[in-house]
């Protein structure tokens, strides 16, 4: 069974993420539940990531992208889909802290596996939350 | 001899933070920082005891807060939040080795 959900690109829809979230492992009784701080951020994250670089700000009035939740023996898939801009990889993190752009290296962190891929103008990003 | 004393106050704000530091709330973050340091107010704690949810852009605010003090011989400092769910970007990323951080107001207010 897969679980949906569809938000609008601005910040304030991703305060949906986390119940949505918890809901989804609950029904699924995934052994991920027990980690839903930690997936949450992930999500989150990824969500975030999509906002900024898929829309601009004049864009983000009205586009949307969906988020879906599955499982699969004991590994939770996440996948998000987009049809904004291309995403491209940021430069190489400098020695120096800075002020920004943490947000994937927080997600491969907390996600088993990432991938990206460009399929037919949408952008399809998958996490894999092991057990 | 002649002896002369004269005392100099410094001033330091703090402020906390309760519920979700995201990126949302970010925006009201930096611009709560800014206002300070644009009243000439570069010594600032933020108290995170009572926040339940920290992301990157959350972090990102307290990142240039504590940049833009200390190019102004400041600070930004950090309590740390109690939450799991708060203090995990700040391990993830090791801010919690950028910043000063400490577990009560009181404690990094003497810091100075």
């Amino acid at each position: 069974m897969t679980h949906q959900l569809e938000l609008t690109a601005d910040y304030e829809a991703t305060r949906a993420i986390g119940p949505w979230l918890k809901d989804a492992l609950d029904a699924l009784a995934a052994p991920q539940a027990e980690r839903l701080g930690e997936l949450e951020l992930a999500v989150h994250e990824l969500a975030i990531n999509i906002i900024d670089h898929a829309y601009n700000e004049a864009e983000r009035t009205t586009a949307t992208y969906r988020i879906d939740l599955t499982r699969s023996d004991d590994c939770i898939r996440v996948d998000f889909i987009d049809d904004g801009r291309h995403f491209t990889p940021p430069a190489p993190r400098p020695e120096e802290p800075t002020v920004g752009g943490y947000g994937l290296m927080i997600v491969e962190q907390l996600a088993t596996t990432v991938t990206y891929e460009r399929v037919a103008a949408q952008n399809r990003w998958t996490l894999t939350f092991g057990p | 001899m002649s002896l002369e004393t004269s005392s100099h106050e410094i001033r330091i704000d703090t402020i906390a933070v309760a519920g979700r530091l995201d990126a949302v709330r970010a925006v009201e973050l930096r611009t709560e920082i800014d206002d300070a340091i644009s009243k000439g107010i570069v010594r600032l704690v933020v108290d995170l005891s009572d926040a339940d949810f920290v992301d990157s852009a959350g972090l990102a605010a307290l990142a240039k807060g504590m940049k833009d003090c200390r190019q102004r011989n400041g600070d930004l400092r950090v309590v740390s939040a109690t939450h799991a769910d708060a203090a995990r970007v700040f391990s993830l990323t090791r801010f919690d080795q950028v910043f000063m951080m400490g577990d009560t107001v009181e404690e990094l207010v003497a810091s100075w």
